[in-house]
């Protein structure tokens, strides 16, 4: 019975949040994942969709979170200073005696 | 001129040290306007060929110095938590798409790193160019161009997706950037 209540929830679930009727045109393919998707979760294609997005748009990575200059600043302390073959190990460049490797 | 408008851009390690500090004011101005657009997109696994080699500069010098390595590794750290958005993780994607790359690309293109004292080891040749596929891999699947300080590790891997497309479906091409082009 919990089943079935908690399934009846899911497939009248309301898309959290104000919605918007729109038209998209998506790949024949596309939509039909989106609406097995929706099937196999007994969800309505839109709340499918709505939640297939916001997972993949939570994956992207945010191009809008910059402190910039704060980070150049960061990044020049972090190699000022460092001699040569310090800098060439912070690069992934590990020089060792050749005489030490052979033995 | 590269217009930094046209980012985001993945920068490989190398090339994050070249402009850290910028060599030049026009490259110190691209980059600020840059970094007024976008985060400096780096892999993880820079962070990690970075915090390795701030680890081993650690244990390699003088006790005196220890402190100052660690005071510069605590500000790389920060550099990366102040924007931890700027790292691109590894994914099952780039995993794969990194190994088609190792499959096809077993040996480094070039000898190993030498000065006329030390030289890199051969093992240490090969994890780094491991670690430059990873990086473009990363590019690759998050669809960014590559700013890089390195064209002979890089430019083969390009070609290879060139060459090849059909072995990489979905991505490609790989699109480089040199770092002394940005600002040029």
């Amino acid at each position: 019975m919990l089943k079935t209540a908690s399934r009846r929830r899911a497939k009248h679930a309301p898309i959290q949040g104000r919605t918007r009727r729109t038209t998209w045109t998506l790949p024949q393919e596309v939509l039909r994942d989106v609406e097995r998707f929706a099937s196999d979760r007994h969800q309505s294609v839109s709340s499918a969709a709505a939640y297939l997005l916001q997972q993949g748009l939570r994956q992207q990575p945010d191009r809008k979170a910059l402190p910039g200059p704060d980070v150049l600043e960061m990044l020049r302390k972090s190699f000022a200073g460092l001699t040569e073959e310090e800098q060439m190990l912070v690069d992934g460049i590990i020089l060792e005696d050749p005489s030490a490797e052979s033995k | 001129m590269i217009d930094p408008a046209s980012g985001p851009f993945v920068f490989d390690t190398s090339a994050e040290s070249y402009l850290s500090p910028a060599r030049s004011p026009a490259e110190a101005e691209w980059l600020l306007r840059y970094a007024e657009l976008f985060p400096m997109f780096v892999a993880v696994i820079t962070i990690m060929e970075r915090a390795r080699g701030y680890f081993l500069g650690r244990d390699r010098c003088a006790p005196a110095r220890r402190i100052e390595i660690e005071s510069k590794m605590l500000q790389y750290v920060r550099s990366v938590s102040a924007s931890p958005s700027r790292v691109l993780d590894l994914t099952t994607a780039i995993g794969l798409l990194s190994a088609q790359m190792m499959s096809m690309l077993a040996v480094p293109p070039s000898p190993p790193a030498r000065t006329h004292q030390r030289a890199e080891s051969r093992q240490d040749r090969l994890s780094r160019w491991r670690f430059d596929i990873m990086i473009a891999a990363t590019a690759l699947v998050h669809d960014m161009p590559l700013i890089h300080n390195n064209p002979q590790d890089f430019e083969p891997m390009r070609a290879l997706i060139e060459t090849l497309p059909q072995r990489f479906p979905g991505v490609g091409p790989l699109n480089l950037i040199s770092v002394k082009r940005l600002a040029a």
